[in-house]
């Protein structure tokens, strides 16, 4: 005998109630960022590789990737964001508003993906991680970088902008939101083309876009200044490239969140197609209206308490400079969420409104009646319900901040000091001690992390695989 | 029990499943066969625009130079053209390229040496990676003609990075000097100057466009100063429907209003 539907529906949620058990790591009340921001990358990349499975398995393996760069393992980060980039490419960057497993479970069921802002950064840090290496595949990598972010720019453009023809343009008028993307992309572009000697028409269309996307990045007016009438170096002279990686993004973590006129508004829309598509006379029916949803779990984003503000770079005895926020990814990574939160709760509502029918349903499949039904209701919707999490994964050891510094000095050997400090310019951690050949005409690149307050400067090292 | 009697939680899986999908889909690729027509790009010029723009100009260029040992004057563009229906191409003739400018400069003669220093794009587009390929192209393009030969990129590029020079502050008379003595002290005497430019020009109508993509090659006599300039023009339209293309260059005439 064939059992009754409604049988199926209390089978699935009692599978679904049961909590998934999981294996504990010796490192499992570590934090892998602190870790990650004290210079302890061994721990830090074993917890991740520990995590690397499961919901958790993309997000652990960006994190272990970022690990890696910063522990100087350059060939095996490069080899991991390049997976993860052919990976990701093959996974939308919005997720769907919903699916068949999020809605029996969670929205960690859902696939985790990179939005666009965020492939373009993984383009980027491929680009940085060339430049710590060998450097020979760093123009492809931040060709790959802007091409992405015009690709994004152009898939953005609604159907009814006029500007949505224009051919080609997408580098300087963009019609994607220039607040959204990416400007370290462009500007490691720049770098690299100034550095041809022959290319500055490239390097100032570069410019001009970053200046554009991040206007407050004040060094950009002097460098499209020297791309327009003067030459990358004095003669006798390179150039010093200080790319930081300063202080740590925003993580999330679960909140009860009420629900917004514009997410019921989305829920809603989805519900009435789902209803539309019901046979009059079934007896299963869903209710024509939502069920009234007060709150429900979503992520949130904070962030983990830093005072550093830039890296100074001295040079010598008498001369500092610091680094200059060129990308705020933790600003990127605020406003997203404000885009996306409607779809967010959207999704958390007909989750509950699904389970909830289903365990209708099912009380109804094995004649439950009056207040038992009621009950039975309330008991199984809210254990299923409790046993929801929010979506908290996240590239989290993505930096606050991108910062450069860009800055010509004399040919020869120099000793620099590199220091994280706050925002009174008073350093925060010990100095890293570092010994720059500055060769003539050329630019020389040193990648440094600043999580918190020491700055480890990304030394490759070659580690067997 | 009828088709349509779903229980509630399979009609919600069902039509919210199938509505909304979440994957982009994988990528796959293919070699060309060399007969294959190159892609037109959709948003921006691609192959198709390039490179019969880069065969044009460069074979109109070395053709207005007498082939080695012959006396002749610099041909019209016109008169070589290739008849492609969507190609113009535009010359200027500069007297001063007559070969008696070239009496005891050894120009345009045995092992002319053109000394390619790169592509300025002045363009409403980014040519992204298309850049170097067209500099290697043209590069090639000259250097397997007979009676010319090219000047490592590479020594170029220290030549460039020695002197601090922009390659466009080359057309001054001192500056191409110190750049052609630098070359000339690392073992390559230059005779010309090749410069290549890239222009574009849009007209929009509407949701349509239409962009003009030109490629123009100059080639300075280190010597003289003289220059011999050479263009090739493609014309792009943009629309965001298939039908764009009837609808604004059909059987009508109606780009024209």
């Amino acid at each position: 005998m064939i059992p009754h539907a409604g049988c199926w529906n209390l089978l699935g949620i009692l599978l679904a109630i049961v909590p998934l058990g999981c294996a504990a790591s010796r490192n499992a009340r570590v934090d892998p960022h602190l870790a990650y921001a004290a210079g302890d990358y061994a721990t830090a990349a074993e917890i991740f590789a520990a995590q690397n499975r499961g919901f958790e398995k993309d997000a652990s393996r960006l994190n272990l990737a970022m690990v890696r760069l910063a522990a100087g393992e350059v060939d095996a980060a490069t080899r991991d964001l390049r997976e993860l980039r052919e990976h990701f490419d093959t996974i939308a960057s919005q997720p769907p508003l919903a699916s068949p497993a999020a809605l029996t479970t969670d929205d960690r069921s859902i696939a985790f993906r990179l939005r666009d802002d965020e492939k373009v950064v993984l383009r980027s840090l491929l680009t940085l991680a060339s430049l710590a290496g060998d450097g020979i595949d760093a123009e492809s990598y931040s060709l790959q970088a802007v091409t992405q972010q015009q690709r994004a720019a152009r898939d953005h453009v609604s159907p009814g902008d006029a500007d949505s023809t224009s051919p080609g343009d997408a580098d300087v008028t963009a019609p994607g939101d220039p607040a959204n993307q990416v400007a370290l992309a462009p500007y490691l572009r720049g770098l690299l083309r100034e550095a041809t000697h022959h290319d500055y028409d490239d390097a100032q269309r570069a410019y001009r876009l970053v200046s554009r996307i991040e206007p407050r990045f004040e060094p950009i007016q002097n460098d499209l200044a020297r791309v327009q009438s003067a030459v990358h170096s004095p003669p006798g002279h390179g150039v010093l490239v200080v790319i930081s990686m300063t202080g740590q993004s925003p993580r999330f973590r679960e909140v009860e969140a009420e629900t917004t006129t514009a997410s019921l508004a989305i829920a809603s829309s989805v519900w009435s197609a789902v209803i539309h598509d019901q046979d009059s006379d079934d007896d299963d029916r869903l209710p024509t209206v939502l069920p009234n949803i007060a709150s429900v779990k979503i992520p949130e984003p904070f962030f983990p308490p830093n005072e550093i503000q830039s890296v100074g770079v001295r040079i010598g005895i008498d001369r500092i400079a610091y680094t200059h926020p060129v990308t705020d990814i933790g600003e990127l990574l605020i406003r997203r969420y404000e885009r996306e939160k409607p779809q967010m709760i959207a999704r958390a509502v007909l989750r509950r409104a699904a389970k909830e029918a289903a365990v209708a349903a099912g009380a109804k499949a094995i004649n439950l009646e009056g207040s038992a039904a009621s009950m039975f209701q309330f008991a199984a919707a809210s254990a299923w319900s409790a046993a929801e999490k929010a979506d908290t994964r996240s590239w989290s050891l993505l930096p606050r901040e991108f910062q450069v510094l860009r800055m010509a000095l004399p040919v020869g050997n120099h000793d620099v000091r590199m220091a994280a400090v706050n925002a009174s310019a008073v350093e925060l951690g010990p100095a890293v001690l570092d010994r720059v050949a500055i060769e003539d005409g050329r630019d020389t690149y040193r990648i440094v992390v600043a999580a918190r307050d020491r700055v480890e400067i990304v030394r490759p090292r070659t580690v067997p695989r | 029990m009828k088709l349509q009697r779903r229980n509630a939680l399979g009609l919600v899986f069902a039509s919210a499943g199938l509505a909304m999908t979440g994957c982009a889909g994988r990528q796959y690729g293919h070699l060309l066969a060399s007969d294959d027509k190159d892609m037109v790009g959709s948003h921006a010029a691609g192959a198709a625009t390039w490179n019969p723009l880069v065969e044009s100009s460069v074979a109109k260029l070395l053709s207005r130079c007498p082939p080695v040992g012959t006396v002749a004057s610099f041909q019209h563009g016109d008169a070589a053209m290739h008849g492609d229906p969507t190609m113009t191409v535009g010359m200027t003739a500069d007297p001063a390229f007559s070969d008696a400018a070239y009496a005891g400069t050894g120009m345009p003669g045995s092992g002319t040496t053109v000394c390619f220093v790169g592509i300025e794009n002045k363009s409403a587009e980014e040519l992204g990676d298309f850049k170097d390929q067209l500099y290697e192209t043209i590069d090639s393009k000259i250097n397997s003609q007979s009676g010319y030969r090219g000047v490592s990129r590479r020594m170029v590029d220290a030549a460039l990075r020695e002197t601090r020079l922009r390659p466009d502050s080359l057309f001054l008379p001192n500056n191409r000097q110190l750049f052609s003595s630098v070359l000339g002290r690392q073992g390559t005497p230059v005779d010309y100057l090749l410069f290549a430019n890239i222009t574009s020009g849009t007209t929009d109508r509407n949701k349509s466009s239409q962009r003009d993509y030109v490629l123009t090659l100059e080639m300075v006599n280190v010597h003289s100063g003289d220059f011999l300039k050479e263009s090739a023009k493609i014309r792009k339209g943009y629309s965001s429907t298939r039908a764009g293309k009837w609808w604004n260059y059909g059987l009508f005439d109606q780009a024209d209003g």
